[in-house]
């Protein structure tokens, strides 16, 4: 195998290689060219944090060969700054949102957002999302990044996207308040609430439906004597700003109609307490959960941060989603970009919360209750995801009527 | 230093003949965009052979689509290039769609639309596409130039193939006028059902009135699988009332066809069902009207 020379453009300097040509692309970078932004972390197009991006797209430098390159032109998040060392201007909005991307993933995404710009000066969030796609950050941080990629393209008031005054400290302090893989607030704590909730018979939303009472009202009403002060006016405000009165119209209602759209909610009381409203639409031919938006009540201290606790609860939020919709299973991708659901945040602020500790324990709950709201069916077990939903839908149908067993 | 993959040759000719002649050489390979190679090399599977880039041969970066001529791509145009022409959005929606959902989305601007077709196999569904477009590809090697229906490719698992043959060039005939197409895929996580996700791909033509079905191509794959053409269904299709009902009888008839093993996993049968149905819908509601398939995003899985 003869080492083989090839000539290219590296952040705009030339470059002549002398390589085997068995060497990848991200190797070449980062061993030959001393590059070490992007890292090779999954060996497979799993990850994308070896995203560079080759004549202005994007690409995954594990999955490329590096003799392929020749002539060509290589970006890397090293060349982003400015002659004069002037961070770039999505580097700058990164900051200004306090979008908590990770040390492992940050140069990747600044790359893939970089490229989105330049080829789209006016991307959409739907733009934004799926160039972001590729990468699958453990961390979850990517409402920040999607944040701060529309105000680097808008120029817009930051704080429309989520951003403040923050300096590159805060985004730090975003990413470090959360821990990720806490035995407190991990997958594990989101098991048991789930089946504190569903499986032993949701004391709340149960209770509610067998009574006929919104669900709301019912737990407006019989709040704990525990649980924290404003948490009452924050559940009612967050209620409403999801349309909570024209989207619920009570249980038992006919439904028609293949695709069905549903509301649920879940509350997790004490101190820090919080709720977690969720919108679903249920495909009731194949089972598919498409969970279309959020709105979280939660209660924080008197000293937090908001932007942080948000920044914090938004990471939280993608890895519940991986842990509730099965995407981390043998088959099936980890959650991305794509996954970042419509969200919006309302916090009440208490003189008895020292430090909030944000973890969405009820989402997966209020998922189940959504799909409850949508199709009819209660959910005992996770993940939610079609092929558990499927069966569940057949189930229920042939329990209203069982001439459908017989033609099916 | 991440992963070693094995040794091999890489040699870089400049003209078509040039190519022909490396190819020649036992063990060799076509390397157009080069991720799957990766792949391939990383699993071993391709130890010692020697690969023949095409990147400097003049003539295969080709790419031409028009509704009234049809289309014509050379085989080193990545997907990028098609996903982002106007006319494969509207008037080749199938195949705008599959490439669309190639994840993770970089591979589309590596990965070649010929390369992506060849090599069935790849964990992405561009070839069930092309079956519906009715995808022709055109080989170069010793015994002359030729001329392949993909189908027939499939059908022969690339025994068509001699050793030192090219694939140049692929071409798609031009939509009906009153044609529609549509690709439908759904992921089947963690269950009974040992299959990743299924996809099925369908071209719809109707007659002058757009009331019965002219012409249809209808196209499966099960996981990892093979894609196949339903040509059974096909037939029962062509000349129907472009209504659910033939819809239904044709998805019913896909499962007999496609494999007697999926009778036996009963949500299996009945996500096939599902999207042969949702695909000969959607394709013909775009016969219909024309629409530009981005409306439909809302639909998607």
């Amino acid at each position: 195998m003869a080492r083989q020379n090839i000539n290219l453009s590296v952040n705009g300097n030339f470059e002549c290689v002398a390589i085997e040509p068995n060497t990848l692309l991200i190797d070449l970078v980062r061993d030959e060219l001393g590059l070490t932004a992007a890292s090779n972390a999954c060996d497979g197009r799993v990850c994308g944090v070896c995203l560079l991006l080759l004549d202005g797209r994007p690409v995954h430098g594990c999955g490329v060969l590096a003799v392929t390159a020749e002539g060509r032109a290589i970006r890397t998040a090293e060349g982003l700054a400015g002659r004069d060392g002037t961070p770039h201007p999505v580097r700058q909005a990164f900051a200004a949102c306090a979008a908590a991307a990770c040390e492992r993933c940050a140069p990747a995404m600044l790359l893939a957002s970089v490229a989105l710009l330049e080829n789209n000066p006016s991307p959409t969030r739907e733009d934004v999302k799926r160039s972001l796609s590729g990468i699958a950050c453990p961390c979850g941080g990517y409402a920040g990044v999607i944040d701060a990629v529309l105000y680097a393209a808008r120029g817009s008031d930051p704080r429309e996207h989520g951003a403040r005054d923050a300096g590159p400290a805060e985004a730090v302090v975003a990413g470090a308040a959360f821990r990720p893989g806490s035995a407190a607030q991990g997958p594990a704590a989101e098991a048991d609430a789930f089946v504190h909730q569903q499986s032993m018979g949701d004391p709340d939303d149960d209770m509610a439906e067998r009574q006929g009472v919104d669900p709301v009202a019912f737990r407006l009403a019989n709040l704990p004597s525990g649980c924290a002060e404003g948490f009452a006016a924050c559940l009612g405000l967050t209620a409403k700003r999801i349309g909570w009165a024209e989207k619920w119209d009570g249980r038992g209602r006919p439904r028609a109609g293949r695709y069905r759209s549903g509301i649920g909610l879940s509350c997790t009381y004490g101190a820090d307490a919080h709720a977690v409203f969720a919108e679903v639409m249920v495909d009731i031919e194949t089972g598919t959960v498409m969970l279309s938006a959020i709105a979280v009540a939660q209660v924080i201290g008197t000293a937090d941060n908001e932007l942080a606790i948000r920044r914090a609860l938004e990471q939280d939020l993608i890895r519940r989603i991986g842990h509730t919709f099965g995407q981390g299973g043998r088959h099936v991708r980890l959650p991305t970009a794509m996954d970042v659901p419509e969200s919006d945040f309302v916090f009440a602020r208490s003189a008895a919360v020292t430090r909030a500790r944000p973890a969405l324990v009820s989402f997966s709950a209020a998922v189940a209750n959504a799909v409850r709201d949508a199709a009819g069916i209660r959910l005992r077990t996770l993940p939610i995801h079609v092929g558990t939903v499927l069966p569940e839908l057949i189930r229920n149908a042939v329990e209203a009527d069982p001439q459908i067993e017989n033609e099916e | 230093m991440s992963k070693v993959l094995p040794s091999f040759d890489f040699v870089r000719p400049t003209s078509l003949e040039g190519a022909l002649a490396a190819l020649a050489v036992p063990g060799a390979r076509v390397c157009a965009g080069g991720s799957g190679l990766v792949e391939e090399l990383s699993l071993s599977s391709l130890a010692g052979v020697t690969l023949v880039d095409i990147a400097r041969i003049p003539g295969l970066d080709v790419f031409t689509a028009h509704p009234k001529i049809g289309v014509r791509l050379g085989a080193r145009v990545p997907m990028s290039s098609v996903l982002s022409d106007i006319w494969i959005a509207k008037r080749w929606a199938a195949l705008h769609e599959a490439i669309e959902q190639v994840h993770p989305p970089e591979i589309a601007n590596v990965a070649t639309v010929i390369g992506a077709a060849c090599s069935a196999g790849a964990d992405f569904d561009i070839s069930i596409a092309l079956l519906a477009h009715r995808a022709r590809l055109h080989l170069a090697g010793p015994n002359g130039v030729r001329e392949v229906l993909l189908e027939a490719f499939f059908a022969m698992q690339g025994a068509g193939l001699v050793a030192g043959d090219l694939v140049t060039t692929m071409t798609m005939p031009p939509p009906a006028a009153d044609a529609g197409s549509a690709f439908k895929r759904l992921r089947i996580p963690e269950s009974d059902v040992d299959i990743s996700h299924l996809a099925v791909a369908g071209y719809v033509a109707l007659d002058a009135a757009k009331e019965t079905l002219a012409d249809v191509c209808l196209s499966l794959r099960l996981g990892a699988g093979l894609p196949v053409r339903l040509t059974a269904a096909e037939d029962v299709l062509a000349g129907a009332p472009a209504e659910t009902g033939s819809y239904r009888r044709a998805a019913g008839m896909v499962l007999d066809i496609v494999d007697p093993s999926v009778a036996a996993h009963p949500l299996l049968a009945r996500w096939i069902s599902v999207l042969v149905r949702d695909v000969l819908e959607q394709a013909a509601s775009r016969a219909r009207s024309r629409h530009d398939p981005a409306e439909d995003a809302h639909l998607a899985y």
